[in-house]
């Protein structure tokens, strides 16, 4: 972990702590991607270092271990869909979700 | 409906006085900012947990508000009436404990069937947009009054479904009490004097196909029908996407007239679905619900 300004966090960087508010409110969860109304928001409250991971920027992965990572989840997915679905928005809608559980599944580990 | 009047449900949540006058003034087309604010800040615990969840990053304001009356200005009328229910509903969710629904997972589905369904209709106006997160968060409360008031069905209802995946809860709940969560959820929104359309997106989220015979009084079909499908696909993403958990988790194909009702297409929907996420761990994240 590393702290930095507020003004060099980018779009790639990963939260390390929770970080709180002055009235103690938890602003963000570890582990959170740094976005741009997340910047906005912790500016807002005059937060302006930032604990970030050093080694988790968002990472790139190959399309094997993308595979990979999907094939672990989608039982999952299956079930909550009562199995494959059967037109083209659903199917998309289930291949969406596939991949940002996927994404999300690679991120954490 | 003629039902759950005969049935006398004795538990109905209290919904505080603040939230039933600011649903009256905001019928009213004259309503001030100062009206809401004299209104809200009666309750200072109430102002201040509405303040904390404006100041989220969920809303993306470019500075902090401060006091009530600015977040009425910057967010606008509708927006913080939807905070206040949110505060309020919470409350009405969380103080409810069963061996048979997991309430708190059954809250978050709530606010991710809210943040889905505003998401839905993002480029619509933005009012419509309000009602469509009201709705969301809404939805479900028929289950939890009838976990009140029927705690042992609510146990056979779980277990019914639990054992046969073909049936829904809507069906298990008619099979047993003679009406759905949906109908009286319906009731309870028109009880506590909330918009019609909205009711009526309540009584038809798990039929939106139904609009064309309903036959309440309604202000505007047309936004009512879209209201319909919002909340119906909002719920089913909701579900798809595990936000939260519901006593009913498994998705039905979307019926595709939603997606035609909501103007989303195949190019639109992979920005949707990635929105929706990314907007529902902000929530919560940051409004510790």
């Amino acid at each position: 972990m590393k702290i930095i300004s507020i003004e060099e966090i980018t779009e790639d960087m990963v939260i390390a702590q929770d970080i709180y508010s002055s009235s103690s409110q938890r602003l963000v969860a570890k582990g959170t991607v740094v976005s741009d109304s997340l910047k906005k928001s912790l500016l807002r409250y005059n937060i302006t270092r930032v604990p970030v991971e050093e080694a988790r920027k968002k990472r790139v992965f190959s399309k094997e271990e993308v595979e990979k990572a999907e094939e672990a989840i989608k039982e999952e997915v299956l079930r909550r869909f009562r199995g494959f679905p059967s037109d083209s928005m659903n199917i998309l809608l289930f291949n969406e979700i596939l991949r940002i559980e996927a994404r999300e599944k690679l991120d954490s580990e | 409906m003629n039902k759950i009047n005969t049935l006398k449900i004795k538990d109905l949540p209290v919904f505080p006085d603040i939230l039933l006058n600011l649903n009256r003034v905001l019928h009213s087309k004259s309503v001030t900012i100062d009206t809401v604010n004299t209104i809200i800040e009666r309750d200072p615990a109430l102002t201040a947990k509405i303040l904390k969840l404006a100041n989220s990053s969920y809303y993306g304001l470019s500075y902090m508000v401060g006091t009530l009356k600015k977040a009425i200005t910057v967010l606008g009328f509708n927006t913080i009436r939807n905070l206040a229910v949110t505060v309020s509903v919470s409350g009405i969710f969380t103080a409810n404990t069963s061996r048979s629904v997991d309430v708190q997972k059954l809250w978050h589905h709530s606010i991710g069937c809210a943040i889905a369904s505003k998401s839905l209709l993002t480029g619509k106006n933005p009012l419509i947009q309000e009602k469509a997160f009201m709705g969301g968060i809404l939805h479900d409360i028929g289950k939890i009054i009838i976990l009140l008031n029927f705690p042992e069905d609510t146990k056979k209802i779980i277990e019914k479904i639990r054992g046969n995946k073909l049936l829904t809860e809507s069906e298990a709940e008619r099979e047993l009490l003679g009406f759905d969560h949906a109908d009286l959820g319906s009731f309870i929104a028109e009880k506590w004097h909330f918009p019609k359309e909205l009711a009526c997106s309540i009584s038809l989220h798990h039929n939106p196909e139904q609009f064309p015979s309903f036959t309440g009084k309604l202000e505007n079909r047309e936004e009512a029908e879209l209201l319909v499908y919002t909340i119906y696909t909002g719920n089913q993403i909701a579900k798809a996407m595990a936000l939260g958990t519901s006593s009913d988790p498994l998705v039905s194909n979307i019926n595709p007239t939603a997606w035609q009702k909501l103007g989303i297409t195949e190019k639109d929907l992979p920005s949707v679905i990635l929105k929706i996420k990314e907007n529902f761990k902000e929530v919560i994240d940051s409004w510790n619900m």
